[in-house]
């Protein structure tokens, strides 16, 4: 549903190519069909359904775009991608405005992404996910210290939670490609 | 010494913009033999044309040069032009300054030197060309029609009545095709076959028309006038000559299998009629199921057959006939709709293609014209019908929009509220395409007169649940995905060429376009011949077609080919090989490429040469390139042309 | 009798351990041989492919090279990694400037490596017969439904692996291990693995729908070949049946276990016994 009237101030000319040619992906070729967001197992979630997006990107509403909360709740399940009739890589698209959104500093849903920068400043850090240790810095900066702490004890209960980090080898090999400038 | 002029077209701005037509002009006027160049806007129109005729006179040219658009354009036009200049329409050469330059090479420098360069070579070689002269073609005023759907038949009509002998190849045991499997017709909803079997009776009671049911066409040679056409009869193990198809051997016949023509909901026995209306009106044996013929005991119709028909041992029959054009028109059949993973790789009973439904709709099909679920039976309350299944689908490898499902599902829609008045009706679309004459209105009356629920958005997935169907889809336009289940499915799958028709496109040298549809001769001037001369193309077999369109196009070839038949004789094309029997070495490499059997061997001042058949060769070169000593040249392409060519290329 | 470089995935070695139990029970017992990459680094998962594409490239690309040397081609278990592995091997061979940053920053020159899942490998005609062969008697009639989550099979041009919309090699493998695999019609909807943490009502609901539909197909237990799809669908199972006020009891199998307890391993010995819902006794029951 609308929100507001859209203006100059919400569109970029620049914006579909940026999105294609960060994504590898033509975006023109969609026709809106509407078989991506048909098929979407998370567009209960989404304030724009997938379609919608797709539209928009063609237009070039940059603005209501990667501030919509759609790419933060896409499950990454690949169906849209699967069963496009265009053969476009919806998904690949999601990720490339869920990147966009994350360099432009667009909090959209706080929590999904600080889990995302604490899963992999963890892996950054050890080379392999520390999980319990993942766990406690994200529950402390949630501000929600027992989120899931009931499945967290089933699992340390069953050994399956290690209270050590791991640590992979090589890790002057590694590091750098946590380091966006080498890229 | 030659007198050439060279003409330079604008072509409007679409070889202007990127060459330099000025600087071509003056490049030309200084090549050898040259004695006038111009240019022009548009060289085909008739200021152009007067300006070729008028420098003719007053330079005393004697050959032509133009440089412009493709030859598959406008060589007929000059060459007209030349004849009426009063010159041999052969003293011609055009450079191709469009589709192989300004279309192609947009860096101004580089065009116009290519420019130059290809007017060049058409100087060398115009300098060298001979007068050609055509010689006249008797024309055998017989037409084949191939493929018997309403396509076909109207076009055998229309030639009978025109009093032209023609004869209509149907690969089926009858003809009709897929209209006689229609139940009513949009937008008129006329009973389908209530209009079809009145033209199938007529075209079957014209005398100049002959009706080979269940055979195909073999082999074509020949070419326009006089194609010599092999046509394989295929065994029906019945004598159709003493058959009255009085229908008592398919009442015992004790083998049962799916019929056809009732898409697989009904049953037919192994000896049939494809439905009570066929023509011709006789029975045929399936050899692959009939007890008899497969297991070698039953004859129970031979036994119970009074006319004596039942001919168990019947081979198939070939026969050879010379027709003057033929008509193709070998229309379509559906999409494989199984393809489709997201809606269950047509593992689901009550998920139905559109052709399906027709036979269900129809009061003499299986289910008695009732609407039931193939499941068990019941009469669905829910029915969705989803559009663009194996059209418009890039991924599917079917990019184009079929164009006859929309108003097919809208009748469909219409008919089921006629049916089943207090079904739920819904309709998946993408896009309604209704452009035809009364289409619109026709789509409309679905939704405002039947309440039909138009949801525009293609559906996602069907899956089995609690004996319903679920479809995953989305309302694009309330931005709202949808789940919700149906008693019943219908697809509308859309419409793909068979693979008999990209065949028999091999066999007579037609081309067809990447999903296997006949290419046209020119999608808007030439719709309805190929581009092999004295062929000619009606219905679905082209694109899909309705039926108004499919049988205006196949009245269109009927026309044509009267025109044809019209003239008093054909010209033969002078471009065709010569050999010199001076130089024959009589080693005939040239009779063993040749693909038309135009070379024969005679006997020529105490040696054996090579000689062409003037009337069968094509001109396709394979003997020039075999021949070693040099005799067999092509006209209008010697060697002396070529390498004059070549040698302008080099300098 | 096969070597595979051994690719274990982070979850392997934390709270999908009896995944790896099983896999290497499995492999040992039918002859093959696992090499672990000893210098092998996370893949990256959804986080990184959704927050920083880059990232995520340069992770697979850097553990397949660490595989280069030994001439091997990679085993994947876990259906995050091996979706991961193949997208950046795709890349590798696709994108002739990535693939030589990628040799000259990681130092090894890519090999033509094949990545696989145990799900393709144990399916291969050879394997087949092999496990014919050493399943015991008594294997389970539990009445299974396989579920194949999205990261095996999609999207389909990367993967290239079974039918995207309907695959079978789960259940053709336990098929041939004397298994009764049930008909369904949610093999590959989405638990919302990549969810279960950021946004776990999401994944709840996704959760309770293949649990649900499983229960109305008649399956006692589900079968999965990803750890994501088994964390949600085993260690949420709890949360679900809070959430949606349900008793959900359904145990969820790695299909390996089942493989190797058709072979005879006792369930503990595979790490049965470490799911959150009881599935030694159903499966004993069953026997």
């Amino acid at each position: 549903m609308a929100e507001a009237v859209l203006t100059a101030q919400d569109y970029d000319r620049s914006f579909l190519a940026e999105v294609e040619k960060l994504s590898g992906q033509n975006v023109r070729l969609c026709y809106v069909c509407g078989k991506c967001s048909a098929g979407c197992p998370q567009a209960l979630d989404m304030p724009l359904l997938p379609h919608q997006i797709m539209l928009m990107i063609q237009t070039g509403w940059r603005q209501p775009v990667l501030s919509s909360a759609t790419p933060w709740m896409c499950a990454s399940c690949g169906t849209c991608s699967t069963r496009c009739p265009k053969d476009i890589d919806i998904n690949a698209i999601m990720d490339t405005l869920n990147e966009m959104a994350g360099k432009a500093d667009i909090d959209i849903r706080p929590k999904i992404r600080v889990f995302r920068q604490e899963f992999l400043s963890s892996i950054a850090k050890h080379g392999r996910l520390y999980e319990l240790g993942m766990a406690l810095k994200l529950n402390l900066r949630k501000g929600e210290p027992l989120s899931d702490a009931d499945m967290g004890f089933n699992l340390w209960r069953k050994g399956k939670i290690h209270l050590k980090s791991p640590s992979a080898m090589n890790k002057s090999r590694w590091a750098k490609i946590f380091k966006r400038e080498n890229r | 010494m030659a007198r050439i002029g060279v003409f330079i077209c604008h072509c409007g701005k679409n070889i202007a913009a990127t060459v330099d037509i000025g600087k071509v002009v003056a490049a030309a006027a200084k090549m050898p033999q040259v004695k006038y160049a111009a240019e022009d806007r548009y060289l085909c129109s008739e200021i152009g044309q007067n300006m070729i005729i008028e420098a003719v006179k007053e330079h005393q040219l004697d050959r032509i040069v133009i440089g412009a658009c493709s030859p598959r354009m406008h060589e007929e036009t000059y060459r007209a032009c030349l004849r009426q200049a009063g010159l041999n329409p052969y003293m011609l050469e055009i450079a191709n300054l469009r589709e192989q330059v300004s279309w192609v090479h947009p860096d101004i420098a580089a065009g116009t030197e290519k420019a130059i360069a290809l007017v060049g070579m058409a100087v060398a070689k115009v300098a060298k060309n001979e007068p050609l002269l055509t010689k006249e073609v008797p024309i055998t005023r017989r037409a084949l029609v191939i493929g018997g759907g309403i396509a076909g038949i109207q076009a055998a009509i229309d030639l009978g009545l025109a009093g032209y002998e023609t004869v209509l190849v149907e690969k089926e045991p009858s003809i009709g095709g897929r209209m006689a499997q229609f139940d009513k017709t949009f937008p008129t909803l006329d009973c389908s076959a209530c209009i079809l079997a009145p033209r199938m009776v007529e075209v079957s009671h014209l005398e100049n028309v002959k009706i080979y049911s269940n055979a195909e066409v073999e082999s074509v040679k020949g070419f326009v006038g006089n194609f010599e056409v092999s046509i394989r009869k295929k065994a029906r193990f019945i004598d159709e000559a003493k058959c009255t198809g009085c229908g008592i051997c398919m009442e015992k016949c004790p083998v049962k299998v799916p019929s056809e023509f009732e898409m697989g909901l009904g049953e037919r026995r192994a000896i049939y009629k494809p439905f009570p209306q066929a023509i011709p009106n006789i029975a045929i044996i399936d050899k692959e199921t009939c007890r008899y013929l497969t297991e070698g005991k039953c004859q129970l119709c031979a036994k119970l057959c009074e006319a004596g028909a039942i001919d168990y041992e019947q081979q198939d029959e070939i026969v050879t006939e010379t027709f003057g054009a033929i008509i193709v028109a070998t229309g379509f059949k559906l999409f494989d709709y199984t393809k489709y993973g997201e809606y269950g790789y047509g593992r689901y009973r009550d998920m139905i293609t559109g052709l399906d439904y027709e036979r269900m709709l129809n009061a003499a099909g299986p289910t008695k014209g009732h609407v039931i679920r193939p499941s068990d039976g019941r009469e669905p309350k829910r029915i969705a019908f989803i559009q663009c299944v194996g059209s418009r689908d890039d991924a599917k490898g079917v990019p184009y929009c079929s164009r006859i499902c929309c108003m097919y599902t809208a009748k469909h829609a219409i008919l089921t509220k006629e049916h089943v008045p207090d079904a739920e009706v819904y309709v998946f679309y993408i896009d309604v395409r209704a452009a035809g004459k009364n289409y619109e209105e026709f789509y409309q009356m679905a939704r405002e007169k039947y309440g039909v629920k138009y949801i525009r958005g293609r559906v996602s997935r069907v899956y089995q649940d609690d004996g319903s169907l679920m479809l995953k889809a989305v309302d694009t336009i309330l931005g709202q995905t949808i789940e919700m289940p149906f008693d019943l499915v219908v697809l509308a799958v859309g419409a793909v060429p068979h693979e008999s028709a990209i065949d028999l496109a091999h066999r007579i040298g037609a081309s067809t376009d990447a999903y296997g549809f006949y290419t046209e001769a020119h999608p808007k001037l030439r719709p309805v011949e190929l581009l092999t001369e004295g062929i000619f193309v009606a219905g679905s077999c082209q694109a899909p077609k309705d039926i108004p369109d499919t049988v205006a196009t196949a009245s269109a070839t009927a026309a044509k080919v009267c025109g044809l038949f019209a003239k008093a004789h054909l010209e033969s094309r002078p471009m065709i090989s010569a050999i010199d029997p001076e130089k024959c070495i009589g080693c005939l490499a040239c009779l063993a490429v040749c693909p038309f059997d135009a070379v024969t061997s005679e006997a020529w001042r105490g040696k054996d040469i090579a000689v062409i058949n003037e009337s069968v060769c094509k001109g396709c070169g394979n003997c020039v390139a075999a021949c070693r000593s040099g005799a067999a040249q092509l006209r209008g392409f010697t060697d002396d042309q070529l390498i004059g060519e070549v040698d302008a290329l080099c300098q | 009798m096969a070597r595979y470089a051994y690719y274990p995935g982070c979850t392997l070695k934390s709270s999908a351990s009896e995944y790896e139990a099983s896999v290497k029970a499995v492999f040992n017992k039918l002859g093959h041989e696992l090499e672990e990459i000893d210098s092998w680094i996370c893949c990256g998962a959804s986080p990184a492919h959704q927050s920083d594409a880059g990232l995520s490239s340069d992770l697979a690309a850097y553990n397949i090279l660490a595989a280069a040397d030994s001439g091997l081609n990679i085993l994947a278990p876990c259906a995050a990694c091996f979706n991961r592995l193949k997208a950046g091997a795709h890349k590798l061979k696709n994108d002739d400037v990535f693939r030589k940053r990628a040799e000259t920053e990681f130092k090894h020159a890519a090999a033509d490596v094949e990545i696989l899942s145990p799900v393709g490998v144990l399916n291969s005609p050879d394997n087949l017969d092999a496990i014919k062969a050493v399943v015991a008697d008594h294997h389970s009639e539990l009445k299974l439904v396989a579920y194949y989550g999205c990261l095996l099979v999609r999207p389909p041009k990367i993967m290239q692996f079974d039918d995207p919309e309907d695959p079978v090699l789960i259940d053709k493998v336990l098929g041939a291990a004397g298994f009764t695999l049930l008909p369904w019609e949610y093999k590959t909807e989405c638990c919302g693995g990549s969810l279960a943490i950021s946004n776990r009502e999401s994944a709840l609901r996704l959760t309770a729908k293949v649990l649900n539909t499983a229960r109305k197909a008649g399956a006692e237990a589900i079968v999965v070949a990803c750890p994501l799809c088994h964390q949600n669908l085993d260690a949420r199972q709890s949360q679900v049946n809070a959430a949606f006020n349900e008793k959900f009891a359904i145990p969820i199998y790695y299909f390996t276990e089942l493989l190797a307890f058709a072979m005879g391993f006792e369930p503990t010995a595979v790490g049965i016994d470490k799911h959150v819902v009881e599935s030694v006794k159903v499966l004993r029951r069953g026997a």
